[in-house]
C-alpha cells in the first residue's frame, strides 16, 4: 500500500475544519431554534401572569 | 482619514429611528411609573422575587443579562475570534446545566437562607471574612463595570454615525451617565416586572431581526467561507493556540462558566431569591439557553462585522489597516457594520432596545455595589445602627461617586485587552478568592477564617494580569495564565491558611452532597 503521508495531513486538517464548521452550523442552528420556542414560550406565558398581577392576583409558580 | 471618516457617517438611522428611541424610552417611562403606583406586590418582586411565576422570572433574568455591554464584549471576540469564539458560549450552556442539575454552590447556599454573599461569609467564617470580602468585592466589582459607560456610548456612536475621534464620546458618555443616575437614583423604578419583560420581548425580537438581516445581506455559505479565508482553522478551532487555545479554554470554564452563573454577585442573588431551594436548580437548568444565547448571537453578529469589513475594501481599512500608526478600535466594529446593514425603522428599535438594555445593567450594578458597600462595610464597622433612612441617604451618594468614576475610568483607561478578557481579569480580584472560600465553606468542614482571609488577599493578585499595572511592574505573562495562577494560589492558601490555622469551633456546613 503507498499512500502519502503530506496528502494525509492534508486531509486530516480538512477533516478538523470541516468537524467544526459543522459543529458550530449545528449549535448556531439548533440554538436560535430553541431560542425561538423560548421567545414564543415565555412571552406567552409572561403576558398571561403579567394580566394576573395587574389585576393583583399573584402569580405564583 | 476624513475619507474614511465620511464612510462611518453614512448611517442608515433616520430621523424616524430618532423618534422610535424616543417614544420608546418615554413609554418605558409611563409604564414604570404605572406599574410602581399600581402593583402592590413590586417591593417582593425587588427584594425576593418570591412570588413571581416562571414566565416573569425568566424574562426578568432573560432581560438582564442581555446587556448592552455583553453585546459588544461579545461581538468584539467573534469580530476577532471568528467562530472559534463560540466554544465560550459552548461553556456557559454546559456549566450552567451542570450547576442546575447538580446544584452546585448554589443549593446549599441557598439552604443557608443568607441574600448575599458577604453575608454568608460572616455565617460561615465570622465578621472579619465578611467585611474583607465586601471590600474585595467592591474593588473587582467597581473596576469590573469601569468600561461599562465607555463601551455603551461607543455603541451609540457608532449606530449615529459620529466620528470617534470627535468630542462626541465624552459628550454620550456624560449624557448616559446622568441618565443611568437619575434612573437609578429615582429608586430603579424601571427594573419593575412590565419594563424587564418589554425589554425581554423586545431584544429577543432584536435578536432574531438583526441576525436575519444580517444573513439575508452577506449571504450564509459567505460568512463561512470568508471566516475560512482569512482566519483559516484558527476561525474555528478554538484549541488551536492565538486568540484562543487549551490555556484559555480552562480559563473559560471558570469565568464564562462557573463564575458567570454560581459566583458573580449579581447572578447569584437570583439564586437566593428563589422561594424553594428546589426551584433554584429548575431556574438554572432553564437559564442554560439564556446563558448560551446571550453570548452565540453576539458572537455570530461580531463574525457578520469581520465579513462585512472584508468584503468592503474601503471600509475594512478602518479596522485592517494602520492609518498614522493606528487602527480604529474594533470595538465600533458592530455600531458601524449595524448601522448600514439594519434598514430603516428596525435600527431604531435595536437602538432603543440597547439604550433600555445599558439602563438596566447599570441601574443593577450600581445598586449592587452601593449596596453592598453601605450593608457589609459601613454598617457593620459603625458601632450605632443605621437608620434605613441613613442607609438610603449613603446608598444614593454611593451612586454617584461610582458613576463619576466610571466615567474617568473610560476616559483614562488605555487597556490594550479585550473587553471581555479585561472583564475576566478584573472579576477575578473578587471571583478567585471567592470560589475557593465559597467552595471551601459550603464543603469542607476545616475551612478556617485566617484561610478564608489569605484566600481572599490571594485573589489581589490577578490585578497583575492588567495591561496598564502590568506595564508599571514591567512583567508580560498572559491575563489568562494570572487567572489561573491567582485561582490555584487562592486555593492553596485557603487549604494551607486552613490547616495552619484552624478555628477553635468549626463552624463548617456538612458536605451537602
Amino acid at each position: 500500500m503507498n499512500f502519502n503521508i503530506i496528502e494525509l495531513e492534508i486531509l486530516l486538517r480538512k477533516m478538523t475544519v470541516l468537524f467544526w464548521i459543522s459543529l458550530w452550523k449545528f449549535v448556531f442552528i439548533v440554538s436560535i431554534f430553541i431560542f425561538v420556542l423560548l421567545f414564543i414560550y415565555i412571552s406567552v406565558k409572561g403576558f398571561l401572569e403579567l394580566k394576573s398581577l395587574l389585576k393583583n392576583e399573584i402569580a405564583v409558580k | 482619514m476624513n475619507s474614511l471618516n465620511d464612510l462611518i457617517l453614512e448611517t442608515n438611522f433616520t430621523t424616524y429611528d430618532f423618534f422610535i428611541v424616543i417614544f420608546y424610552l418615554a413609554v418605558t417611562l409611563v409604564v414604570g411609573i404605572y406599574a410602581k403606583n399600581k402593583i402592590k406586590i413590586i417591593d417582593d418582586f425587588i427584594v425576593a422575587g418570591r412570588k413571581i411565576g416562571t414566565g416573569l422570572g425568566i424574562a426578568s433574568m432573560a432581560g438582564t443579562e442581555m446587556g448592552l455591554i455583553t453585546i459588544m464584549y461579545s461581538a468584539q471576540k467573534g469580530f476577532v475570534g471568528g467562530f472559534a469564539a463560540f466554544h465560550i458560549a459552548l461553556i456557559a450552556f454546559f456549566v450552567t446545566l451542570f450547576v442546575g442539575i447538580s446544584g452546585f454552590i448554589i443549593y446549599p447556599l441557598r439552604k443557608t437562607n443568607v441574600m448575599t454573599i458577604p453575608e454568608y461569609y460572616e455565617i460561615r467564617y465570622g465578621k472579619n471574612v465578611r467585611i474583607l470580602g465586601a471590600i474585595i468585592l467592591s474593588i473587582g466589582g467597581i473596576l469590573n463595570m469601569g468600561l461599562f459607560l465607555k463601551v455603551g456610548s461607543m455603541f451609540i456612536l457608532g449606530i449615529l454615525g459620529f466620528s470617534p475621534s470627535g468630542l462626541m464620546l465624552p459628550i454620550i458618555m456624560t449624557t448616559l451617565l446622568v441618565l443611568a443616575l437619575i434612573y437609578t437614583i429615582l429608586g430603579g423604578m424601571f427594573s419593575v416586572i412590565i419594563t424587564d419583560y418589554i425589554q425581554f420581548v423586545l431584544m429577543s425580537f432584536v435578536i432574531l431581526f438583526t441576525t436575519y438581516f444580517s444573513i439575508q445581506y452577506l449571504g450564509w455559505q459567505n460568512i463561512w467561507d470568508t471566516v475560512y479565508i482569512e482566519m483559516g482553522e484558527g476561525g474555528f478551532n478554538p484549541f488551536l493556540d492565538g486568540e484562543f487555545g487549551i490555556e484559555y479554554f480552562f480559563w473559560m470554564i471558570i469565568t464564562a462558566g462557573l463564575v458567570s452563573c454560581a459566583i458573580w454577585p449579581t447572578a447569584i442573588a437570583r439564586a437566593l431569591a428563589m422561594e424553594k431551594a428546589e426551584d433554584v436548580k429548575t431556574q438554572y437548568k432553564w437559564s442554560s439557553i439564556t446563558f448560551l444565547i446571550r453570548f452565540l448571537i453576539p458572537y455570530f453578529w461580531g463574525i457578520c462585522a469581520f465579513v462585512y469589513f472584508n468584503n468592503n475594501i474601503e471600509l475594512g481599512n478602518l479596522f485592517f489597516k494602520e492609518v498614522n500608526g493606528e487602527k480604529l478600535n474594533n470595538l465600533y466594529a458592530l455600531p458601524i457594520y449595524l448601522s448600514k446593514v439594519i434598514p430603516v425603522g428596525f435600527i431604531g428599535l435595536l437602538t432603543a432596545g440597547m439604550i433600555a438594555a445599558f439602563m438596566s445593567t447599570h441601574d443593577s450594578y450600581l445598586l449592587c455595589w452601593s449596596s453592598v458597600i453601605t450593608q457589609d462595610i459601613i454598617s457593620p464597622l459603625r458601632k450605632k445602627e443605621l437608620s434605613d433612612f441613613d442607609r438610603i441617604k449613603i446608598v444614593r451618594i454611593i451612586i454617584i461617586i461610582i458613576g463619576l468614576y466610571v466615567l474617568y475610568w473610560g476616559l483614562i483607561y488605555n487597556g490594550s485587552e479585550d473587553v471581555w478578557d479585561y472583564m475576566a481579569i478584573t472579576g477575578a480580584i473578587y471571583f478567585s478568592g471567592a470560589i475557593s472560600v465559597l467552595i471551601g465553606g459550603l464543603y469542607w468542614s476545616k475551612a478556617s477564617q485566617k484561610g478564608a482571609i489569605l484566600s481572599l488577599l490571594g485573589g489581589m493578585f490577578a490585578i497583575f494580569g492588567l495591561g496598564p499595572v502590568q506595564d508599571a511592574f514591567n512583567i508580560s505573562i498572559s491575563g489568562t495564565r494570572i487567572g489561573l495562577l491567582t485561582i490555584i494560589l487562592s486555593m492553596v492558601l485557603l487549604v494551607l491558611g486552613s490547616l495552619l490555622f484552624p478555628d477553635g469551633n468549626s463552624k463548617g456546613t456538612k458536605n451537602e452532597f
